[in-house]
């Protein structure tokens, strides 16, 4: 079970955070100030941690940089109301590995935080999912309604990689160097003709997610809206 | 020539020169008259002394005639060719009895009252000077008038004075000069602090505002307009502190109970309810995001060293809003320049505007059409639609804050493009509006001049 720290100071918010990731099946911590937060990061070991940056007492950026000052490799996911032209890019300078502009969506935190999870070779929580596809990461595995799918290994890479994201968009360059370590061919167009194979047996098997192609940027699935 | 009397150097230096100048004057007539003064009194003293010796050697003969026996010696003063020196004997009427050879002739009216008297030519330009004494020679009363002429070369008072005018002159050129280069780094010592000062005040931009001028060794004259400009500055910073303080806490205030609004509505038991709901937040929270873009880009300031790869933005874009257009059964592409189109400008603002651009775009088109953004190599992005199009009269009206077309429609504000419109102006780039002739609009972000390479 993986266990989450949740720093925000707003008790509400908060709370609806605490029990909304305990439904998930996440186990979650939370604190309110800077100083509770680098107190019991400096006790347990977390899988994760949910920051929020406008805390009372400094800048939870600080935190975050002194963290990684110690090589200290826990996902951090930036939760902030600042979504100001300046501060986004800082986050993730100091060493965020997503964030988050508030207000957001639940299943958003939720996507994102299972996506930090799944790390190559780690398995937590509950496979990874779009409509009535699974993803077992570390079988490397798909399945549609719960049937073992047979694809081959570049495109089962290729539909780890979007599934990951699933509603998002992965960059085609992203996709390539997903291919670039595998076997085979590596013509400019070989992510197209395997795209297109996996699409083409998604459909067959009826599965209810797309993966769309957004030309000129990268690909994307999507759960098919009934 | 006008610019260069503004350095202060320039003008120490030219007021010195003439304080000098007038100086010089000064010294060269206050010393011609004393020296004038001082030689005739002088002169006066030697015309007496001829007159007497001409007096001692003054007889009268037998005859009743006069006879002057001089020495050799003496007689030479009177050879005209030297002194300038002549005299004249005359009666007590005026009448000439004797005189030096080659003189012109001068006779002063006689005293009455038997006082030696001193006379000078009676034009202004003193060509002589005259002493007339009252002699007896023998039964008869006569006068001894001697006179010098003061215009002759050779004489002692010119050539005192020139003398001592080619003195001065030698050693008062150098002196000029030296204090030349004196004052050129006297000055410039003085005015470095001032100099360092308006080379800080150079660096001086809104993204750099705790910069205040230095105050060390600043000459007394010019710290208060320094101290002032810092006072100044002062103020700016905190009123842009203030502005930036406020909207961030107003970010944080609007944003945080929205969330917490949000999550709730997850919770609700009606999901349909729960769905309009959620709905109705996420309009509300479009509105509040955008209207603290609108602040926020009140006190943005572009950097002019930064640049940005407009395809890279233009990508950034179509990325975030792709999944939205997918779920609205729109297409979005993005075409045109594959390698980078750096531009000057920020990144995330020019990223604000293309994303109004393109959300506005696919808000409002129908089902089933696509977006496409393109990116020119040179530096203009065009958005292109398959909507309504905008008519020219509303093209101006379309950038306005909260000017909609359907003021029933829900969900903006009316903000989007006048973010586009601002971020554009701080880019100095423009937007134009066309229409396609199939339907639907390009809306293009011109930054070409702002191109980089
Ligand atoms: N691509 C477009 N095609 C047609 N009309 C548009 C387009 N973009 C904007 N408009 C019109 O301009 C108005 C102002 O747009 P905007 O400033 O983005 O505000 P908002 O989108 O919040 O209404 C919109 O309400 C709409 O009527
Ligand atoms: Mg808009």
């Amino acid at each position: 079970m993986a266990r989450l720290l949740v720093v925000e100071d707003n008790e509400d918010l908060a709370g609806l955070l605490v029990q909304g990731l305990t439904r998930a099946d996440f186990v979650a911590d939370r604190v309110g100030t800077m100083a509770d937060a680098r107190d019991v990061l400096s006790r347990n070991q977390y899988s994760a941690v949910v920051l929020d940056l406008g805390l009372p007492d400094g800048d939870a950026l600080t935190l975050l940089r002194a963290l990684r000052a110690h090589d200290d490799p826990t996902p951090v996911l930036i939760l902030t109301a600042r979504g100001s032209v300046r501060d986004r890019v800082d986050g993730l300078g100091a060493g965020a590995d997503d964030y988050l502009i508030k207000p957001f969506a639940f299943e958003e935190l939720l996507a994102r935080l299972q996506a930090l999870l799944r790390r190559p070779g780690e398995f937590l929580g509950k496979p990874l999912s779009v409509g009535n596809i699974t993803f077992d990461t570390v079988a490397r595995q798909a399945f549609v309604d719960g049937k073992p799918q047979v694809l081959s290994a570049r495109e089962t890479s290729i539909l780890e990689i979007l599934i990951r994201r699933s509603g998002r968009v992965v960059q085609k360059g992203a996709v390539e160097d997903q291919l670039y370590g595998l076997a085979g061919d590596v013509r400019s167009n070989a992510v197209e003709v395997c795209i297109h194979r996996l699409r083409r047996h998604l459909a067959e098997v009826g599965a209810t997610a797309n993966i769309h192609t957004i030309r000129g940027v990268g690909y994307l699935i999507r759960e098919t809206s009934s | 020539m006008r610019p260069h009397f503004n350095s202060i150097l320039i003008r120490i230096v030219l007021l010195q020169i003439a304080a000098f100048a007038i100086a010089a004057a000064a010294v060269g007539i206050a010393s011609h008259l004393l020296l004038n003064s001082a030689s005739v009194r002088f002169e006066n003293q030697s015309l007496r002394v001829h007159a007497i010796s001409i007096a001692e050697h003054l007889k009268q003969q037998t005859d009743g005639s006069l006879r002057l026996d001089l020495p050799a010696e003496q007689r030479s003063y009177y050879d005209n060719s030297l002194g300038g020196l002549t005299y004249v004997v005359t009666d007590d009427d005026g009448h000439v009895l004797l005189n030096s050879p080659g003189s012109g002739i001068r006779v002063l009216k006689n005293d009455r009252s038997g006082k030696p008297t001193y006379f000078q030519s009676p034009n202004r330009r003193r060509s002589y000077l005259g002493l007339s004494i009252p002699v007896q020679a023998g039964s008869q009363q006569v006068w001894i008038q001697v006179t010098r002429n003061i215009r002759r070369p050779g004489l002692i008072t010119n050539d005192v004075f020139l003398h001592f005018l080619r003195r001065v002159s030698w050693f008062s050129i150098p002196i000029v000069l030296f204090v030349f280069v004196t004052d050129f780094f006297v000055v410039r010592r003085v005015l470095h602090p001032v100099v360092v000062a308006s080379q800080m005040a150079q660096t001086i931009d809104p993204r750099r505002l705790e910069v205040r001028l230095p105050t060390q060794n600043l000459p007394r004259e010019v710290m208060p307009l320094v101290e002032t400009i810092n006072q100044g500055l002062a103020r700016v910073e905190h009123g842009f502190n203030v502005q930036r303080d406020f909207t961030a806490d107003a970010a944080h205030e609007l944003r945080t109970p929205l969330s917490v609004l949000r999550m709730r509505l997850d919770g609700l038991e009606d999901r349909a309810a729960a769905k309009q709901l959620r709905a109705d937040v996420d309009g509300m929270s479009h509105i509040v995001n955008q209207l603290l873009e609108v602040a926020e880009l009140e006190n943005v300031v572009v950097d002019g060293s930064e640049t940005a790869d407009l395809r890279r933005v233009c990508s950034d874009v179509v990325e975030l809003v792709a999944p939205l257009a997918l779920s609205q059964e729109k297409d979005i592409a993005l075409t045109g320049s594959e390698k980078p189109v750096r531009v000057r400008g920020h990144a995330p603002m020019l990223f604000q505007a293309v994303r109004n651009l393109v959300e506005n775009a696919v808000k409002y088109t129908a089902k089933g059409t696509t977006v496409e953004v393109n990116v020119g190599p040179q530096g203009i992005v065009r958005v292109l639609d398959e909507g309504p199009g905008v008519s020219e009269a509303e093209r101006e009206l379309i950038f306005r804050r909260f000017w909609r077309r359907d003021r029933a429609q829900t969900g903006g504000a009316g903000l989007g493009l006048a973010i586009v419109a601002r971020v554009t102006e701080m880019h100095a780039g423009s937007v134009n509006i066309e229409n396609r002739p199939a339907g639907g609009a390009v809306f293009s972000l011109d930054l070409s001049h702002a191109l980089v390479g």
